[in-house]
């Protein structure tokens, strides 16, 4: 009787476990929950950091809190309290403190938070350009604070701060609130930043993590990464794998679960040989959705269809011929609250036009692609050294593209050097014939 | 003599064991028409690339080779007698892979980069008792592909006995891997010059030339590892000009022309 008790129990544990697996495969990412700008009494703000952390982790319940004193209040000293306090909050898998700092100046370029930095940023506050190659040579992950028209020269693009400056803020929790961040933050995209939203309260009071809005909103910040570590969320961060999201009443997330083309999700680029893709949008919370807009390239484009709104789940697939440039989704509750995704970046590549290497120079192993052939039934590529001799011989039925490991017939890892390749592709009617170089190296 | 001979074979494949291969690409137009069967063949610096101890007169001759798939290379060499006591002969040859294009492992496109190949080569080449022609040569080879430069230090020795009746050489090339040619040449009539060689380089393959002589022309045709060559050559004094074309099946043709003065 007692081991047909102990199985059950084993059986639960696994079944739990495998329930577990399926769920997970299903949502590659957790969304966990930041605010990404707060203040305590080293600079404008209140309490201490110890404190701020404690209330975000233990009272806000949020998951993740970045503490960023402005850097002229800081002394080094301070600064370097602030990270070990950081990590003496952050316990993986419970919560992760971020130690950062506000940089910069509202007569000058504007602000930027720069989380995680070794030292607190010695440029002048005048000078935008070395602010960026400071950023990327301290290699800290930075953040565009209240954006105002004009600040951050305009928001033109920078290919050093382009590097390391990864969200904008399209709300803001403090009194600086302007209707114009979701403008900015589409500025930015089409001046070439590639930087997600987010929503933070920038705390100078001691409530770091359930702050409202004039509006009693909480501004959050969503962040999907796999596991709750400081590396995985500062990974995600710079991988602009966050969204934006106001939140009342404190219960109500709005959930994002998926926003992705493909394989893609929010944050990365889709290559594409095909114009036509297919987005998915997965989002729930407690109150009902009103609308849901899809922006492609800075304008609404299209929106989830008015039959499915007024729920408070919605799974919407939308297919479209792509051109270059992005896609993200805006939606607003029933109450008000709203979300913004970070974009997904579509790159429209047309099929090769005569045999390219993926990569070239090949290290490893490459694909060998070629232009595509209606009614392709088999194709045999040949790869012949500089001297003309075979080395290497592929037939693929139904191909799409062939693949080579740099080795010959007998395995063995061929020279360093330059190859042709001779790829014969049959229809029922004829044969193509393509010819390319591509170059191996070690 | 018999000694001399069996020595110099004897050691030129012993080395044989510690030799490499490189790319084995004919610059000049004679020895490409002639299916590169020239390992045994006295006379012409062009030959160096196969024998070092080929070198027998005083030349500098220039080639422009239309490789396969827009790779193509430019070659000078050069001999001279030193003294009447020894030959020396060297070369540069600059071999252009063409623009490649950078591609990362998603199939984005980066810059097109360069690919290219300098050799040099000097040779020394000695004959004894006008029966044998000992050749050693050494070569740097400077290869460059996107950002990547690889150099190679390597090194050939060769010898050529030859009579009234036919000449036989052998040679061998580069450090660390077999590669070696022997091959025989003869001139049955006047004018007529055959030639018939063995190059291993991971495998033996045959090679083989016919080259005859209607003054002021000469007309070749060779066969090396299956594929067919031909060429043609113009003579004057002091002067000549040579075409070869190689047929590389579905990888291209390719072609040689050379500028020899003497």
């Amino acid at each position: 009787m007692r081991n047909r008790f102990t199985w059950n129990i084993w059986l639960l544990v696994i079944g739990i476990y495998l329930g577990f697996s399926v769920w997970n495969l299903g949502f590659a990412y957790n969304i966990y929950w930041a605010n990404l700008h707060s203040h305590t009494s080293l600079s404008d703000g209140e309490g201490m950091p110890e404190e701020a952390y404690i209330y975000a982790r233990d009272s806000a319940q949020i998951d993740i809190l970045a503490l960023t004193d402005h850097t002229h209040y800081l002394t080094q000293n301070a600064y370097q309290y602030t990270m070990f306090v950081a990590n003496q909050y952050t316990v993986p898998g419970q919560f992760v403190a971020i130690a950062g700092q506000e940089f910069g100046n509202l007569s000058a370029f504007g602000h930027f938070s720069i989380f995680e930095a070794e030292s607190l940023c010695p440029i002048s506050v005048y000078n935008l350009v070395y602010t960026y190659k400071w950023m990327a040579k301290h290699k800290a992950y930075s953040q565009f604070n209240h954006p105002r028209v004009g600040d951050f020269d305009y928001l033109v693009f920078s290919r050093e701060g382009g590097k390391y400056v990864s969200t904008i803020e399209v709300v803001n929790g403090s009194g600086l609130y302007t209707p114009f961040y979701e403008d900015l933050y589409i500025l930015a995209l089409n001046n070439g930043w590639h930087v997600a939203p987010v929503a933070n309260q920038d705390n100078h009071h001691k409530h770091w993590g359930d702050a409202t809005t004039a509006l009693g909103q909480i501004p959050l910040v969503g962040v999907w990464a796999d596991t709750l570590t400081k590396e995985k969320i500062l990974e995600a961060i710079g991988n602009e794998r966050v969204y934006a999201a106001e939140i009342k009443p404190a219960d109500d997330k709005i959930n994002l679960r998926d926003f992705s083309i493909g394989n893609s999700v929010m944050g990365d680029f889709y290559y594409t040989t095909d114009r036509n893709v297919t987005i998915k949008l997965v989002v729930d919370a407690l109150t009902n959705f009103d609308k849901i807009y899809l922006y492609k390239n800075g304008v609404i484009y299209d929106s989830v269809p008015s039959n499915m709104m007024g729920q408070d789940s919605i799974t919407w697939t939308y297919s479209d011929t792509i051109t270059n440039g992005y896609y993200f989704v805006k939606g607003i509750q029933q109450d008000g609250d709203r979300f913004w995704t970070a974009p997904i970046w579509v790159n429209f590549k047309s099929g090769p036009t005569g045999i390219e290497a993926w990569p070239n120079p090949i290290r490893l192993n490459s694909q060998i692609r070629f232009p595509e052939v209606t009614g392709a039934i088999s194709s045999e590529m040949t790869i012949y050294t500089m001297e003309g001799n075979e080395v290497f011989k592929q037939q693929v039925d139904y191909p799409t593209s062939h693949t080579w490991d740099g080795k010959d017939e007998n395995g063995k890892r061929l020279d360093d050097g330059i190859y042709f390749v001779v790829i014969k592709v049959k229809t029922s009617t004829e044969t193509k014939v393509f010819k390319g170089k591509v170059a191996l190296l070690k | 003599m018999k000694r001399i001979i069996l020595v110099s074979i004897i050691t030129c494949l012993a080395i044989s064991y510690l030799q490499a291969i490189y790319y084995r690409i004919p610059y000049f137009a004679r020895p490409a028409a002639l299916g590169e069967a020239t390992v045994s063949v006295l006379g012409d610096a062009t030959g160096i690339f196969t024998n070092p101890a080929s070198i027998n007169n005083k030349i500098v001759s220039f080639s422009l080779t239309e490789w396969l798939l827009d790779t193509r290379a430019g070659s000078c060499v050069g001999s001279y007698n030193v003294m009447d006591y020894f030959m020396i002969g060297g070369g540069v040859t600059y071999f252009s892979y063409g623009p490649m294009r950078y591609f990362d492992d998603e199939g984005n496109p980066g810059d097109y980069f360069s690919a290219d190949l300098w050799q040099y080569r000097i040779s020394l080449a000695k004959q004894l008792y006008n029966r044998i022609s000992l050749g050693i040569g050494t070569k740097i080879l400077q290869q460059n592909i996107e950002t990547v430069k690889e150099t190679k230090f390597l090194a050939d020795f060769g010898a050529i006995y030859y009579s009234k009746l036919f000449d036989v050489g052998a040679s061998v090339h580069d450090p660390t891997e077999i590669s070696f040619d022997v091959g025989i040449s003869a001139k049955p009539v006047k004018d007529l010059l055959l030639l018939v060689a063995m190059n291993y380089q991971d495998k033996a393959v045959m090679q083989a030339g016919i080259e005859y002589n209607f003054k002021p022309v000469s007309f070749r045709i060779g066969f090396n590892n299956k594929r067919l060559a031909g060429g043609i050559g113009y003579q004057q004094k002091g002067f000549s000009f040579d075409y070869a074309l190689t047929d590389y099946g579905q990888v291209g043709l390719t072609h040689q022309f050379s500028i020899t003065l003497k």
